[in-house]
């Protein structure tokens, strides 16, 4: 019989090639036990391998569905044969973070407005719901979340502070002599239901109806229950989202917070957030609202690009289109500045007029009944914009194009979901490279060994002896080699952290001169 | 690996830091400066004030940033020298464990990396972080634009002003203590687990000896067994090699 591999000829039922000292493929194992239970794993490993891999949590790109479905595979192949004892905790832990990495992308969109600055009715224009009514987001005081739930359900999701977390805002509090909150959490009662809800784990409830969904809202986020001092992030899932995959509409309780620790949640979110919507009423700008923009640039210094400054309720101008032409003018003197866009052509991008209210005017026409209420302020509503109430239909994608709604998701989507996918993507495959490289290196390993294990098999019983001795050597050496590493790793350490806090305490006690 | 421990031991990759207190020093005069020529004799900020007060101001916090831009990227050099000179360390420390085929090229890029993005992170901080504390929403610094000129203003705008700067270091300094300590915790983890499999490989593979040693007159069974279960881990080497190679 002749080698599968150089086709040199072999000695019937010999394990390796002498010549090119691969393993013979035909090898027929002697003993019948040995026979089936390798047949039943090669069997097994066989499926592993054939079997196709699809998780719904990969699918939102295809090349990182491609990428998690090999590492997942990879995963499985790994419980085979105890390669597990090659394995090592940071391969381990690589391949699961970057399984992490690759499921639902989330592209986060934070509004920052003051109250009545048109925020409610923009993220109801932008969710397609009416579910920020004005009863629901003034005075949140936590960040509410809108996404698309992943199960097909309506849901509203509640996490509370931390005992710690309440600590510092407390502290927070008392810092900033805030009196009207003090005042509220008194008549409120709210120290004595504090305890039932610091700590407490994260609440999920399902609604069935929009009722349902705001009445959730409201009894979380409202100011006056006493309940919602302690919640710290209100998520809401919509089965019926408007909103591109992966996108979470995140409503800010804005950066005016007379408790300092609230603001700081909010611009820590403006400078984590991938974009940033700032709403500022179209009909004046005022100079606390300048005040507003400024500080949610010099929040986020080096990206101005992702805030977009959103010129709200267009439809309240008398005459929108020419009144908004003059005050975009004047917008654009303030927002050309290096502390804010820093460039005309950027500020002229990203500023964006919009009307919410019109544009759910227009998607609920079907509905409105003629001569009621909605039905006149309809037609007061786009006279404004110089379009005849009857001449609606005839104009309704100009009217569309007016509301800036379209524009806005059109931006957003482009802009920033397809910029902000692509540096994902980018960095999932330079993750994919170095698993990769990992899992080849394993590959490698395991190769090595089972050769030497299969040579020394074919060795006689003077060689295993000897090999027997050498090995007991490497073993030796190996525990030596690994306690002195030990323990100059350790040394450094100590004094990696010393160093690190001497240079705290001298800057820590420049900053007590003072 | 005598010398290689002993290399290791006497090797201290600290940075100078007289640099950032020079730097420090730098700082505070031309804040100073500023604050007293350009917002100590300014009238108070009315919460009514027009867009035109507000961007006046704003003005002045980009121009102070300006100025002091200069020594805060020092500062920021000054730190990133000190997370580069522990790149070079790691790089000297890795060469020799890989040297000792303890970490592989594979490892000691992985590593690399994760050095270099932590050294980017400093890139900006301060004049980031200083952009948010000369912000209009910071309470502290909004009480003392809304004081009437003089003395006092003078007095509470240098405090915050020292405050400020010497909050922002000392969140640098947390950051650049905590990273250091964490880059060798995660290598002297690294280190351990890669030894780790070293060891049992060696173990396995001294046991396989010691398996065939004692099996006697079953040593051909025995054989067959090692080879089987050998087999399959080759199989499975090779089915990883075509599903990432």
């Amino acid at each position: 019989m002749n080698c599968n591999t150089c086709e040199k000829p072999i000695i019937e039922n010999t394990l390796l090639c002498p010549d090119c000292n691969t393993f013979n493929t035909s090898y027929v194992f002697t003993e019948d036990s040995i026979r089936i239970d390798y047949s039943n794993k090669m069997k097994s490993l066989e499926d592993v391998v054939n079997q196709p891999i699809d998780f719904e949590d990969y699918r939102w790109d295809p090349v990182v569905a491609e990428y998690a479905g090999k590492i997942e595979k990879a995963k499985k192949l790994l419980e085979f044969g105890d390669v597990e004892t090659f394995v090592t905790r940071k391969l381990k832990s690589d391949l699961d973070n970057f399984l992490d990495r690759s499921k639902n992308a989330e592209f986060h969109i934070a509004l920052v407005g003051a109250i009545k600055a048109g925020k409610s009715t923009l993220i109801n224009a932008l969710l397609g719901s009416d579910l920020a009514s004005t009863r629901v987001t003034p005075e949140t005081a936590s960040l509410t979340k809108f996404r698309k739930s992943s199960n097909g359900k309506d849901y509203v999701k509640v996490s509370f502070y931390s005992k710690g977390e309440w600590e510092k805002l407390w502290e927070s509090v008392i810092d900033s002599k805030a009196k009207v909150f003090l005042e509220e959490y008194e008549v409120l009662e709210a120290e004595k239901i504090k305890h039932e809800w610091l700590d407490r784990q994260p609440f999920t409830q399902a609604c069935t109806s929009l009722e349902e969904l705001k009445t959730e809202i409201h009894k979380w986020t409202s100011s006056k229950q006493a309940t919602h001092y302690f919640v710290k992030e209100v998520e809401v899932g919509l089965a019926q989202l408007e909103l591109p995959e992966g996108v979470i509409l995140v409503d800010t309780p804005g950066l005016d917070d007379v408790v300092a620790y609230r603001s700081d949640i909010t611009r820590d979110y403006i400078d984590r957030a991938n974009a940033v919507l700032v709403c500022v009423k179209s009909d004046a700008m005022t100079g606390p609202e300048m005040a507003t923009i400024y500080s949610v640039f010099a929040n986020a210094r080096y990206n101005p690009e992702k805030i977009y400054v959103i010129a709200t309720q267009l439809d309240t101008l008398n005459h929108p289109v020419r009144d908004w032409e003059e005050q975009r003018l004047e917008w654009l003197k303030y927002l050309v500045d290096e502390g804010a866009y820093g460039s005309r052509d950027l500020a002229e991008k990203n500023l964006i007029p919009v009307s919410g209210y019109l544009y759910s005017l227009i998607k609920s026409r079907a509905e409105i009944e003629e001569n009621s209420d909605q039905d006149f302020d309809f037609a007061s509503t786009v006279m404004k914009f110089r379009i005849h109430p009857n001449d609606i239909e005839k104009n309704i994608d100009f009217l569309n194009d007016l509301t800036g709604i379209k524009t806005l998701s059109t931006k957003l989507e482009k802009d920033v979901i397809s910029n902000h996918k692509a540096l994902l993507i980018k960095d999932i495959r330079e993750n994919y490279a170095i698993c990769q490289e990992e899992l080849l290196k394993l590959a490698d390993e395991i190769e090595k060994d089972q050769i030497e294990i299969i040579e020394l098999t074919e060795k006689g019983i003077d060689e295993i002896k000897e090999r027997q001795k050498e090995q007991e050597m490497e073993v030796e050496q190996l525990a030596v080699e690994k306690a002195q590493l030990e323990e100059t790793l350790h040394k450094i350490e100590t004094q990696a952290k010393e160093e690190g806090r001497k240079l705290a305490m001298r800057i820590r006690g420049m900053g007590m001169k003072s | 690996m005598n010398g290689f421990l002993k290399k290791i031991i006497m090797t201290k990759p600290w940075m100078k830091y007289e640099v950032i207190w020079k730097g420090v020093e730098f700082c505070m005069d031309v804040a100073t400066e500023w604050m007293n020529e350009s917002i100590s004799k300014r009238e108070s900020l009315k919460p009514n004030a027009k867009p035109d007060e507000y961007q006046r101001l704003n003005q002045d916090f980009v121009l102070l940033r300006g100025k002091m831009q200069d020594t805060l990227s020092d500062i920021e050099k000054e730190l990133q020298n000190g997370i580069l000179r522990l790149l070079g360390f790691y790089e000297g420390l890795m060469d020799e464990l890989n040297e000792k085929g303890i970490l592989s090229d594979v490892d000691l890029d992985i590593k690399m990396s994760e050095v270099r993005r932590v050294f980017e992170s400093y890139e900006g901080f301060v004049d980031n972080e200083l952009s948010k504390s000369l912000s209009f929403m910071n309470p502290r610094l909004m009480d003392v634009l809304t004081m009437s000129p003089g003395f006092e203003k003078e007095d509470k705008m240098n405090a915050f002003m020292q405050s400020a700067i010497d909050t922002i270091l000392v969140t640098m300094t947390d950051m650049f203590e905590k990273d250091t300590t964490q880059l060798l915790d995660l290598l002297a983890d690294d280190v351990a687990d890669e030894i780790d499999v070293l060891q049992r490989r060696a173990d396995g593979y001294a046991m396989a000896i010691d398996d065939l040693l004692v099996a006697g007159e079953s040593m051909q069974a025995h054989k067959e067994r090692m080879v089987s279960d050998a087999l399959v881990r080759l199989e499975v080497s090779e089915a990883l090699k075509s599903q990432v190679g």
